[in-house]
């Protein structure tokens, strides 16, 4: 093999196929010249894996705003004063019309970040998710961005707390779908829920990832987060294992994988 | 909270478009950070990112209506953002440097609470300056915004190829400029200091 230079960002993520990466490997064996841009490669990624993102400036986003609003009028006249001419109403009809087409679409979005929810809304929520319901258990829809610093120790405490948050409701029979994992602010380091943003595209490479580290855990991986452990980047998963259908889960899996390489960094396990 | 809070992107879009003004103050509120944070990185300080990251969020609303949904409406504000961030860049490039030659590795802003917990994350956002451009942009959008090669390659209309020789290089140039020395843990900068400033 000539020098695999093209390979390694994926060799520094852990992404090769199997076969690929013992190629790579072999030559690494005898190319001191290989070796030495592979663990260049591999500490830079890691370093600016440490960034985080800052808040961003108070007001940065009002021209937008204003701009916004300016060509919302443009666009809508209906909602603009004019004297002596009722032209809401179609607009009200239209609006109304948009919310019923798109609510399935967004009642599993919608769905408040806490259980404990009032019991009707949720089973509502089930009810119009109704055949595309992927799962029993609630599926995690994006990564969230943590700004937090995990431990082994804050991921046992995260587990039990987890346990706590999900069996603490009186009659408690699981999750609904689509109904989101609580995870304490309390055992997270620095997290403070502004702090915090989920992102949908994230979705499929921490999950790949995940799932590598761990060698496709069983469950279902109900939250995603992106934070570090032990000040190296991470994913964190949250898997709830059952035996699905409309019975509760029994285990709570907790488990952090690398963002590159994908390597198990700790698991913690909590008894629902 | 408003019912717009877990509306997704995409609908938000279709919302404004209709003439809902809110729904594109929510895609503001949802993003900014994300698009400072991005501008940050790639401009390499606090004040041009703030202008960067305006401009970018003005460019999302008057852009919006070019919105087609082909891709995820991240991947089209990354791409929207990346377009201002190479203006500015360029800009800079035209303008008399102003700054003094110290000022490289100005503090991040006092009020980033969070930002850079983690230790040697100030030493590596003044690291990332260094970098050549192109690399910079292909690693702060592959390692500090973790997007996947793929979805760079679309914001960055590169060929997938392309994008991973980029981060590739960029996260040897960033350890370079780290003192990071094959098989070696980072230069202790005190240290080195001492060496070279009796």
């Amino acid at each position: 093999m000539s020098h695999p230079g093209p390979l390694f960002a994926d060799y520094v993520d852990g992404t090769l196929d199997p076969s690929t990466r013992a190629e790579v490997d072999a030559h690494l064996r005898t190319c001191a010249t290989c070796r030495a841009e592979l663990a260049l490669s591999t500490a830079g990624a890691a370093s600016a894996g440490r960034l985080t993102a800052p808040a961003s400036p108070a007001g940065m986003g009002k021209a937008a705003v204003a701009e916004a609003q300016r060509l919302a009028a443009e666009r809508n006249p209906e909602v603009t004063p004019i004297a002596g001419r009722a032209r809401r109403r179609p607009t009200t009809s239209r609006v109304l019309a948009v919310a019923g087409a798109a609510a399935v679409i967004i009642l599993l979005a919608l769905i408040a970040p806490k259980l404990g929810q009032g019991s009707s809304q949720r089973s509502e929520q089930a009810a119009a998710a109704g055949a595309a319901r992927p799962s029993a258990y609630p599926v995690a829809t994006g990564v969230e961005i943590q700004h937090a610093d995990y431990t082994f120790a804050a991921l046992v405490q995260s587990a039990t707390e987890l346990r706590t948050a999900l069996t603490a409701s009186e009659g408690y029979a699981g999750p609904s779908p689509g109904e989101q994992v609580a995870l304490p602010s309390a055992s997270v380091p620095a997290l403070d829920a502004q702090d915090v943003s989920t992102d949908a595209t994230l979705l499929p490479k921490a999950t790949a990832c995940l799932n590598k580290a761990f060698d496709s855990p069983p469950g279902t991986l109900s939250r995603v987060i992106r934070a570090t452990y032990g000040g190296q980047p991470a994913y964190l998963g949250v898997y709830l294992i059952g035996p699905g259908a409309d019975l509760p889960p029994t285990l709570l899996q907790l488990s952090a994988a690398s963002v590159h390489g994908c390597q198990r960094l700790g698991q913690a396990t909590a008894r629902l | 909270m408003s019912d717009r809070a877990g509306t997704p992107d995409r609908e938000l879009v279709r919302r404004f478009l209709a003439g809902d003004a809110g729904a594109a103050t929510e895609l503001i509120t949802r993003h900014e950070r994300r698009v400072y944070a991005v501008c940050l990185r790639v401009l390499g300080n606090p004040d041009d990112a703030a202008d960067a990251a305006q401009d970018a969020l003005l460019a999302m609303i008057r852009k919006l209506d070019g919105f087609r949904g082909e891709a995820a409406f991240t991947t089209w504000l990354y791409r929207v953002a990346m377009n201002v961030c190479y203006d500015h860049l360029r800009r800079a490039q035209r303008r008399p440097v102003l700054r003094r030659s110290d000022d490289g590795a100005a503090p991040e802003p006092a009020l980033d609470d969070h930002a850079d917990a983690v230790a040697g994350a100030h030493d590596v956002a003044a690291a990332l300056a260094q970098v050549p451009e192109d690399f910079r942009v292909a690693i702060v959008l592959a390692d500090v915004q973790d997007l996947p090669y793929d979805e760079i390659a679309k914001v960055l209309d590169l060929p997938v190829g392309t994008v991973k020789s980029r981060v590739h290089r960029g996260r040897i140039a960033l350890a370079r400029a780290l003192g990071i020395e094959p098989g070696s843990e980072p230069v202790d900068r005190s240290a080195a200091s001492k060496e070279t400033r009796p």
